[in-house]
């Protein structure tokens, strides 16, 4: 049994419907991800493991205790919020005293605990400004400061740096997950950021319409996902029909418009109709050391683009109603559009699935 | 429920209160012959009270709530919540609600002249019926001349100037306290 339990949890607003049966096992000291698009259920399934949503069933079990029916005051989690929740009338000191103060700790300890997370977040010489005379970057400081200094079991995080701009977002990712590290607390981190999760955390899971699709590490994940909707979500990819031709032992040869192309294969049989899932990266129009690792698509260029790190193209195949995206080393030389072109494309990036309506449907609607 | 007393004419509930005074409570604390002052506190607040209500209830809604749950999360009790968080931040709202109280009573005609004339009244006893400080200024301008000292139009406008001075300076302080109740809100 793991540290945090979330057993068979559902949760409706109205008739919407939340959250549809979410069961999640988060180990003690794990930096715990939850990721999904916005509305998927992930920001109601953290407030409800802080105790700021009561399920209408299912349990939240912490230590083999259940919590359910437990206010957040009484759980020893602590929340930081999308938008900080700093009080705005308590300086930066008061902000990071105030949970110290509730549990009664001697004046001595409380100024040397506020001390060390000013050390340990790098806000030494702000402790009497206030949350308004604060950078966006400070303010987040501050409100992990507030979380840390009462040396939570939990840290629960809501899209901490979804505020933030991008290169500090960046900076301040790194130090989150070396804080993470360094103190060992347990921390479940909800964001719609594929890249934030897959960079911080130990475990990820994949949400989507208020169900978990797929938990497991980020390298899992990544390059071997085994549902759709993960594939999908994770990277730069292209979701396109086609119709399995044949199987082999790992692999299944597609048709794909007028090219047959050969995927790895997630419990497809031949005739079935495929979802193929192609991630942008890793295409190359050299022809590679191995080729056996490798299958080749072959259209005309639609779009070319050198984007500085890589070519992003967009390749039309004859027949194929969508155009594949495939980022090309920007050391290749740029394609012209209207050309003809031939790509290898990495095996481990073509992913076929069987054909889930739902999800298809959503992936050509937003294309 | 607390919009209601607005439906109400001030006359309606003058009358009603002296009616169910001077029925229940004659002799007592509330009778409006001998304490009319005790039913006009009453009265202004009922009468006045629902603006202040609605202006402290909107500035109790506008506090995100993510900064109670912030506090809740960190151990805090529903009670030291609205202590500690809600109350120091909507206080300057509060206070900068209430201050324009006495300027509406002040301005309050219909309740005072009818339970405030009840003592006394004007022609019987001047010095003790209770009447709105413009119903006085109205009166004393209206008197008489007289031959040497202050003419009551002087001290008329004497008063009207300390009204409009108090009322200005309350206004003036209202505003200042609900733009500082604003900024901490909505930081």
């Amino acid at each position: 049994m793991g540290f945090i339990q979330v057993e068979d949890v559902v949760k409706r607003f109205g008739k919407t419907v939340a959250l549809r049966g979410v069961s999640l096992s988060i180990e003690k000291g794990e930096l715990f991800a939850i990721l999904g698009p916005s509305g998927c259920g992930k920001t109601t399934l953290l407030r409800i493991i802080a105790g700021f949503e009561v399920p209408d069933s299912g349990r939240i079990v912490f230590e083999g205790r259940d919590v359910t029916e437990l206010p957040p005051d009484k759980r020893g989690t602590v929340m930081v919020f999308q938008n900080w929740a700093l009080w705005p009338h308590m300086t930066v000191y008061e902000n990071i005293a105030f949970g110290l103060r509730l549990r009664k700790l001697p004046r001595e300890e409380i100024d040397k605990r506020v001390k060390w997370a000013l050390d340990l977040l790098g806000l030494r010489g702000m402790e009497k400004r206030y949350p308004g005379q604060l950078s966006g970057g400070q303010q987040q400081r501050v409100a992990l400061a507030r979380a840390l200094v009462v040396q939570p079991r939990v840290l629960l995080l809501d899209e901490p740096l979804s505020n933030l701009d991008a290169k500090l977002r960046l900076r301040l990712r790194g130090e989150l997950r070396k804080l993470q590290r360094k103190l060992g607390i347990t921390m479940i981190y909800v964001t719609h950021d594929q890249e934030e999760a897959m960079s911080l955390a130990d475990r990820i899971a994949v949400m989507r319409n208020g169900i978990v699709e797929e938990v497991g590490s980020p390298e899992q994940l990544y390059s071997n996902p085994s549902k759709l909707f993960t594939a999908m979500f994770l990277g730069r990819t292209t979701l396109v029909l086609g119709k399995v031709v044949d199987t082999e032992d790992r692999t299944a040869v597609i048709q794909l418009g007028e090219i047959q192309v050969k995927a790895i294969n997630h419990g497809l049989g031949k005739g079935d109709t495929a979802a193929l899932v192609v991630k942008a990266e890793g295409a190359t129009t050299r022809q590679p050391h191995s080729p056996g690792d490798y299958t080749v698509l072959r259209g005309t260029v639609s779009v070319s683009m050198y984007i500085g790190s890589f070519i992003e193209v967009r390749l039309a195949i004859p027949g194929l109603e969508k155009d594949i995206l495939l980022d090309l080393p920007s050391d290749e030389k740029e394609p012209l559009i209207g050309s003809e072109l031939e790509v290898y494309v990495p095996l481990r990036n073509m992913h076929a699935y069987p054909a889930e309506e739902e999800i298809v449907k959503e992936a050509l609607e937003q294309a | 429920m607390a919009s209601l007393p607005l439906a109400m004419p001030g006359l309606v509930v003058a009358f009603s209160y002296f009616v169910f005074f001077s029925k229940y409570s004659l002799y007592g604390f509330f009778d409006p012959f001998l304490n009319p002052g005790h039913v006009l506190v009453l009265a202004y607040i009922i009468r006045k009270m629902l603006f202040t209500v609605r202006l402290v209830f909107t500035s109790v809604i506008q506090t995100p709530e993510e900064l109670e749950e912030a506090t809740r999360s960190l151990g805090a009790r529903r009670a030291r919540v609205i202590r500690r968080i809600v109350l120091p931040l909507v206080w300057y709202c509060v206070v900068a609600v209430l201050l324009p109280g006495p300027i509406y009573i002040l301005s309050e005609v219909s309740v005072s002249v009818t339970i405030g004339a009840l003592k006394g009244g004007p022609i019987a006893n001047p010095s003790t019926h209770a009447v709105p400080i413009t119903y006085a200024i109205a009166e004393i301008f209206t008197l008489p001349s007289v031959t040497g000292g202050t003419q009551p139009q002087a001290r008329a406008a004497a008063l009207a100037a300390l009204l409009m001075v108090t009322e200005v300076a309350v206004i003036a302080i209202a505003s200042r306290l609900a733009r500082r109740g604003q900024a901490l809100i909505t930081l």
